[in-house]
């Protein structure tokens, strides 16, 4: 797709749309600022933009607000949940959703929808979590503990006793802080953060000897960019985000392949893409001209079949599933598949360029007919007339023929296929 | 400095003069503040003032993480003529460098270009600076750490500074030093120097942002530096006793270092924030040898247990509960912390204090706690910029500029009770200005009673911010030893009323930066201080009495 497209589109449909359920309008968001994004980035959100503005309706509004929020636009992706949420109203995905898209970059309004989801549903552990982050940071430990005691019953990975002996360190309860971190330190033993207090919590309440001992145990090294928040169960996230990190990498990884020329490579690394976001139906096309070029028919041809699915009048993808078919001399089919992409697409030549070759020996007529189109459009179009020449030849036409053959020569006086074309001619 | 979604850009490794060649050529002029309406608050004037340098750092292709640090500046009285000069350091082209630049203040307030001797126009590499009296002649002599072998220059008296070749001094580690501090561990009368190193730089290495592009690594990637720590033998002749007193026992990635005395033993110990690795507490045993100890003191991690990629440090008492506070800017995504010191220890005290939130969209390099009303507490200022690129130039950021991608707002906070307010109004210039900022220090530059702030900018021009707050009475106090020297260590006590309120003498702090003038009150409405209690370093305590407010007291410890 191209972006330059869709951005005009977007400004022709006036910005504002209806979802076609009666409801409030939804606005189109601006088009988002790739300037600076990463190729693979930009094409995937370019890519769900024009949906939007080819279909703009709330699935695919909430679909791109997604992306966004996979890719870290968060002002993008909270731009399109707030209009999700004004529009349609709240729900608990859109708010949490926008409290997830703000959540780096503006604490304030984040906190905003982490409150309005947390009022729509009380009983999603991640939620609670976050915002008790977010109210732990702004002091109101009290509130914090509220929240993080919320999410208590539901927590197997240590995150909440973690927080609520944090707090209770904070507010000089080193008893109680231990107690929690001792709770914590049960569901995840070797969580350096945790273990850090726990040492600080046992020289507050006076075991420095047990102090001293595990943090010797444990070693000056700290582990790099571990996470104060443990792996937390949060559905919604992981669905967003699942499809990123592995997903990028891959195509990255593929396109560097292809431009090296290692085709095959690149197509096993577009199918591992796919294989990790599912519905990135775009990269099946990828995945089909990479295990062409690669020599890999079979493949090739089963990709582009499922191309086709979400384009069955792709005059293109029909070409070259037509090609590949001819390439694995499964002719009948690859005519077939051509006469339906000239049907689509009657001035595509390429298509009528492959016609006439497939037919010029099992249906001449039909043949001359799209040879002759062609060189309507292209009169210096030697294979064509080639073409032309030996119908007429064959079919005892012996002045059209030997037309053919001059206009040849003139254009061509070296051509090896005129000359021997003319030969067997001769001989007859 | 964990690369968060910080690719780099190719068509932004944009050289910049200094950079084809070795050469000692000048700095640029700065670019004139953006036209508009000017704020109130800390207000621009370095063009009024005549300061025209322009930090000078080549973005090369290897993406050398010493690139993005940043240099430091020093305000100091250089030549003796009782105002404060600027020392702003360079860096150049790795590993060519480039010269530093001292600017004397004239009678005019204006900053002149001066000859500062031969020390300072030697090209490095340069990242860090520490200020102090080495030789006990009176004037002030520099340390400069650099990527590269360090430097001790020895101060004339008039500002022309010496180096003393590494063979005499003792000090010319060639690795890759960023703050430093002097201070006297020993209680010899000597002024030590503690040195804090990074990493081990390594062009094989190369990292990329999450979106692909190559960018800065993270320290991580690199073999990570022992700090250094040197006894001052006397006669400029320093002696490296890093492993004789236990400092080369650890190696981190060492970016910021104040030296004060933590557990009230009378001795100096040494605080260290380290990039991505817990921070370090080196407690002072009489001068005998240092034990780590940052753990179990609450200073090496935040209250998450985390260590964060901690960069600049600010001491003081935020909360007036007489027991000094710690403070420590961090990246993007982490909050800064403040360490609330309490009886039993530090805890984190940022979010009590309001300070949590508010710095996670930004990345914290220098910082200081400063009376900046004079309303007798402590407010912040932070000084911001990313290490790694963003994924869009924020508004206001210098276009064109290779490093525009790496421009943030710089931060500042009103102290009300300890708790913390953002205030951008209140910062004026301060705040509006987008820079990659670094290194930065709170002055009383045009001597008026209110600090001024000087802010130095990655690739970009150093900035002088004038204080143009309603600021209420303060006084000041030149604390000096028996040698006459400025009395580091020393903490100055003084009682308003039923308030008491404490501060240091000390020339370190921030990032890469030093200043050295006379510790500073704000009074409030108060026309003096009822009593000034100095503690010298070794704990003796001395009383002076009253002082009248809107002056600067001297206060000469006693002969032993």
């Amino acid at each position: 797709m191209k972006f330059a497209a869709a951005a005009l589109a977007a400004v022709l449909l006036a910005l504002v749309f209806a979802c076609g359920e009666g409801g409030e309008p939804l606005t189109l968001p601006s088009p988002p600022d790739l300037k600076d994004v990463e190729p693979a980035v930009a094409e995937a959100i370019t890519r769900d933009y024009a949906v939007l503005v080819a279909e703009p309706d709330e699935t695919n509004l909430d679909r791109y607000g997604r992306t966004c929020l996979a890719y870290g636009l968060g002002s993008d992706a909270a731009a399109v949940f707030e209009n999700l949420i004004t529009a349609r109203g709240p729900t608990f995905e859109r708010e949490y959703l926008a409290g997830r898209a703000y959540f780096l970059s503006d604490r304030e309004r984040a906190r905003q929808h982490f409150e309005a989801a947390w009022s729509i549903r009380k009983d999603y552990p991640a939620l609670a979590i976050c915002l008790g982050q977010i109210v732990e940071e702004a002091g109101e430990l009290d509130r914090a503990l509220e929240l993080f005691r919320a999410a208590d019953a539901a927590d197997r990975s240590g995150t909440v006793p973690f927080a609520l002996g944090r707090i209770a360190m904070a507010q000089g309860d080193a008893e109680l802080a231990l107690k929690e971190l001792a709770r914590a330190r049960v569901l995840a033993p070797r969580h350096r953060p945790l273990l850090n207090l726990y040492v600080q919590a046992l020289v507050r309440v006076g075991r420095k000897d047990e102090a001293e001992a595990l943090q010797k145990e444990l070693g000056s090294e700290q582990e790099v960019g571990a996470t104060p928040v443990l792996k937390i169960v949060d559905p919604l996230m992981n669905e967003v985000y699942r499809q990123r990190v592995s997903f990028l990498g891959l195509v990255q990884r593929a396109e560097a392949a292809a431009r090296a020329g290692a085709m095959a490579e690149a197509a096993k690394l577009y199918e591992r893409a796919f294989a990790a976001k599912g519905d990135e139906r775009s990269l099946i096309r990828n995945i089909a001209k990479a295990h062409h070029e690669a020599g890999e028919l079979e493949e090739a041809s089963v990709w582009y079949r499922r191309a086709l699915e979400d384009s069955p009048r792709d005059a293109g993808l029909i070409y070259e599933l037509g090609r590949i078919e001819f390439q694995l001399e499964r002719v009948p089919e690859g005519i077939k598949l051509m006469n339906e992409a000239k049907d689509i697409d009657p001035e595509n030549l390429a298509v009528r360029r492959l016609l006439a070759i497939a037919l010029w020996n099992r249906d001449p007529r039909t043949a001359l007919t799209h040879a002759r189109y062609i060189l309507r459009k292209q009169p210096d179009n030697v294979p064509m007339h080639l073409i032309v020449a030996r119908i007429h030849l064959e079919a005892g036409r012996e002045d059209e023929g030997r037309a053919e053959i001059e206009i040849i020569r003139k254009l061509d006086p070296d051509n090896e296929e005129a000359r021997k074309l003319f030969r067997e001619y001769l001989k007859k | 400095m964990i690369l968060l979604r910080l690719g780099a850009v190719a068509v932004l490794i944009t050289t910049i003069a200094t950079t084809t060649s070795c050469s000692k050529s000048g700095g640029q002029p700065a670019r004139a503040h953006a036209e508009g309406v000017r704020s109130a608050g800390f207000v621009l004037f370095e063009d009024d003032a005549g300061l025209d340098f322009v930090h000078q750092v080549e973005r090369s292709e290897a993406f050398r993480i010493c690139e993005v640090n940043g240099a430091g500046l020093a305000v100091f009285d250089a030549d003796g003529d009782g105002d404060l000069d600027l020392l702003c350091l360079d860096c150049g082209r790795y590993p060519c460098g480039a010269p530093n630049r001292l600017y004397l203040r004239d009678a005019n307030g204006r900053y002149v270009l001066a000859d500062g001797g031969p020390g300072l126009a030697e090209p490095d590499f340069s990242e860090g600076v520490a200020l102090g009296d080495v030789d006990n002649d009176g004037d002030l002599d520099l340390f400069i750490a650099n990527v590269g072998p360090d430097r001790l220059l020895i101060n004339d008296g008039k500002g022309r500074f010496e180096a003393l070749p590494a063979e005499l001094s003792g000090i010319g580690d060639p690795g890759y030093s960023t703050s430093a501090s002097f201070f006297d561990y020993d209680l010899d009368g000597l002024l030590d120097l503690y040195v804090c190193r990074y990493v081990a730089i390594d062009d094989r290495k190369t990292c990329t942002g999450i979106d692909g592009r190559r960018d800065y690594c993270h320290p991580a990637v690199y073999a990570p530096l022992p700090d250094l720590l040197y006894h001052n033998l006397g006669g400029g002749r320093f002696e490296n006793v890093s492993e004789k007193l236990g400092i080369s026992a650890l190696a981190s990635y060492g970016l910021g270092v104040v030296c004060l005395d933590v557990d009230d033993d009378g001795d100096q110990d040494v605080y260290v924030a380290n990039d991505s690795r817990p921070n370090f507490l080196w407690l002072n045993d009489g001068g005998r040898g240092f034990e780590e100890a940052a753990l179990v003191n609450g200073l090496a991690v935040n209250g998450q247990g985390m260590p964060e990629a901690s960069m600049g440090l600010a001491v003081g008492d935020v909360d007036g509960n007489g027991l000094v506070d710690l403070f420590v800017t961090h990246l993007r995504a982490e909050s800064n912390t403040l360490y609330l010191r309490q009886p039993g220890g530090f805890v984190d005290g940022t979010a009590r204090a309001r300070l949590s939130a508010a710095s996670l969209p930004a990345t914290g390099f220098g910082t200081v706690l400063f009376d900046m009303d004079n309303d007798l507490d402590l407010d912040l200022v932070v000084a911001n910029g990313s290490v790694g690129r963003l994924e869009r130039a924020l508004p206001g950021a210098t276009k064109g500029s290779p490093w525009e991608f790496y421009a943030e707002p710089n931060h500042l906070y009103r102290n009300q009770d300890g708790l913390f307010s953002m205030e951008p109004e209140l910062g004026g210039d301060f705040c509006a200005d987008v820079q990659p900022s670094r290194a930065m220090v709170a002055a009383d530059l045009d001597q008026d009673g209110g600090l001024d702030l000087v802010v130095g900018n990655l690739g970009g021009p150093t900035r002088l911010y004038r204080n143009r707050l309603p600021v209420g009475r303060y006084l000041k106090f030149r604390v000096l030893d028996d040698h006459g020297r400025d009395a580091i260590g020393a903490t100055v006590t003084i009682r308003v009323g039923e308030g008491r309120l404490q501060r240091r003498v000390a020339f370190d702090g921030s990032y890469l930066a030093a200043l050295a003038e006379p510790v500073h009150f704000g009074l409030g409405e108060a026309d003096r201080a009822d009593q000034v209690v100095v503690v010298w370093p070794g704990g003796e305590r001395q009383d002076f009495g009253p002082a009248e407010a809107g002056r600067v007291h001297v206060l000469r410890r006693a002969q032993r």
